[in-house]
C-alpha cells in the first residue's frame, strides 16, 4: 500500500533530528549530508523541507538511461547502487531537483521510505512537532506542490508570512 | 577517537596559510566542550604572557570550537572564544549556528584564526579547504541586507550551496566596539565577551562553512537514540510540574 509523508513547513523548527535518524538508519553513522531528508533554512525562521514526494509519473525513473531506478511496493524510488553511474539525469528530470550526489558515497540519494515506516516521521512525532506525518498517498498531481526548490520556496514563504515583496 | 576528530583547523590570515593542529584525547577528557578547549589552548599558547596580550590586537586568536555533543543532538551550539575585549579574560560565548555541525562534517573540531587580513575579506571553508575572498561589497552591512547579499555573493564567488550556514559581524564589530557580538542568522548572537570586535580587528566580515563528510563515529548508537527519548521525557515531566 502506497504511503506518503505529509509535511508542514510552518510546524518545522529546523531541529534536524530527522537528518540524524535518517543517516543513522541508512549509513550507521551520523552524516547529515547523506540523509535522504534535508532541511534548508535560508531565511531564519522559515525552514524548507526537501524530500522526495513520489510523483505519479516518476520522471526520475523514466529518465534513467541505465535502468538503475525502480519503483517499490510502497511507491518509493529504489536505487540500484551497482547500476547507478551518478550521471545526474534524474536530478535534471526531477522538477524540484531532489536527488543528490554526495562525495564519498556510491549511488544517488533518494528517499526510500524506510520500507513503509520512515524514521524521520517517527522521531518528529515523538518529539511532538508533527511536522512530518505518515498518510496514505493522495491521488493526482497534488503531491507535486511539495516538490520544492529551497531558494525559491523560502522567498515565497517569506513573502507570504511577512507580506513583503522580496 | 570516538565523538571528536582530535584536530583543529588553524588559519594564519596574514599569510593565508592553513594547517591542522592535533589535540590529544586526554585534553578532550580534561577540558570539556568548546569553552574548556579554548581555555586550554589560550593557556598553552600565552600562559605567562597573558597580561601582555591586547585583546584588540591581531595576535589575539579568534576560535570557533565545537563540543562532544555537537551534531548528535538538536540544539547545536558553536563556542566563540579568545581573549575578551570586554573583560580581558576568557569567555566562552555560545551562539546557535549550524556552522558547528558543518565544521565537524568537514573533519575538524574547530577553526582558529590568527593574524589579520589587509583588506576586508570573508572566509569560506569547504571540506577543510580554506578560501579567503574579498568582502568589500558587503562591508558595512548588517542584518537582513547582509544575509540576502551574502548568499548571492557566495553563489557567484564560490558556487556555494543555498543555505550554507555562516556567522558574521555587523557595523559594531567592524568599528571595534568592545561589546560587539558575533551574529548568526538574524537573531542568534554570541553576545558575551564582545568577540565581534576581535573579528573586526582581523577584518573578517563573515565565516561560512560547508562540509560534506560524515561526523566522527559514535561510540554507542543505541544510547544516542535513547538520549533523545530521555531528554524528551524529562522535558515533559518538567512541563507537567510547571503547569501545576
Amino acid at each position: 500500500m502506497p504511503v506518503w509523508i505529509l509535511r508542514d513547513f510552518l510546524k518545522c523548527t529546523s531541529c534536524k533530528l530527522c537528518e540524524i535518524m535518517c543517516s543513522l538508519k541508512h549509513e550507521n553513522t551520523v552524516w547529515p549530508e547523506a540523509s535522504r531528508i534535508r532541511i534548508y533554512e535560508i531565511f531564519p525562521g522559515f525552514p524548507v523541507i526537501s524530500l522526495c514526494v513520489q510523483c505519479d509519473d516518476y520522471p526520475c525513473v523514466a529518465s534513467c538511461p541505465f535502468q538503475a531506478l525502480s519503483v517499490g511496493q510502497h511507491g518509493e524510488v529504489l536505487v540500484d547502487q551497482d547500476k547507478c553511474t551518478m550521471c545526474g539525469a534524474c536530478i535534471t528530470a526531477c522538477p524540484g531537483n531532489i536527488p543528490r550526489i554526495v562525495p564519498g558515497k556510491q549511488g544517488m540519494i533518494i528517499c526510500d521510505l524506510c520500507n513503509g515506516e520512515p524514521e524521520c516521521v517517527k522521531i518528529c512525532g515523538e518529539m511532538g512537532y508533527h511536522a512530518l506525518q505518515l498518510v496514505s498517498k493522495p491521488e493526482g498531481e497534488l503531491v507535486k506542490n511539495y516538490l520544492v526548490k529551497p531558494e525559491e520556496t523560502s522567498i515565497k514563504l517569506l513573502a507570504k508570512i511577512t507580506g513583503e515583496d522580496v | 577517537m570516538k565523538g571528536v576528530w582530535g584536530r583543529l583547523l588553524e588559519v594564519d590570515l596574514t599569510t593565508g596559510s592553513t594547517h591542522a593542529v592535533e589535540i590529544p584525547e586526554k585534553v578532550y577528557r580534561m577540558f570539556l566542550g568548546g569553552r574548556g578547549l579554548a581555555t586550554y589552548l589560550l593557556a598553552k599558547e600565552f600562559g605567562a604572557k597573558w597580561r601582555m596580550l591586547d585583546p584588540l590586537s591581531p595576535e589575539n586568536p579568534l576560535m570557533l570550537l565545537t563540543g562532544p555533543l555537537t551534531g548528535y543532538h538538536p540544539g547545536v551550539k558553536l563556542s566563540v572564544s579568545g581573549k575578551s575585549p570586554q573583560s580581558n579574560s576568557v569567555v566562552g560565548s555560545v551562539v546557535s549556528s549550524e556552522v558547528a555541525v558543518e565544521l565537524k562534517a568537514s573533519g575538524f573540531d574547530g577553526l582558529v584564526l590568527k593574524g589579520s587580513c589587509e583588506k576586508p575579506c570573508y572566509i569560506y571553508v569547504e571540506n577543510g579547504k580554506v578560501y579567503l575572498r574579498e568582502a568589500s561589497a558587503i562591508w558595512g552591512l548588517g542584518g537582513l541586507k547582509l544575509i540576502e547579499k551574502f548568499y548571492s555573493l557566495l553563489r557567484e564567488d564560490m558556487n556555494g550551496e543555498p543555505g550554507t550556514p555562516f556567522v558574521y559581524i555587523g557595523p559594531a564589530g567592524e568599528n571595534r566596539v568592545r561589546t560587539a557580538a558575533v551574529m548568526a542568522k538574524l537573531a542568534h548572537a554570541a553576545g558575551y565577551g564582545g568577540y565581534g570586535a576581535v573579528m573586526g580587528v582581523k577584518k573578517v566580515k563573515a565565516i561560512a562553512v560547508k562540509g560534506y563528510g560524515r561526523l566522527p563515529p559514535v561510540n554507542n548508537p543505541e544510547s544516542l537514540t535513547s538520549l533523545f527519548q530521555t531528554t524528551l521525557r524529562n522535558v515533559r515531566e518538567r512541563m507537567k510540574r510547571f503547569r501545576q
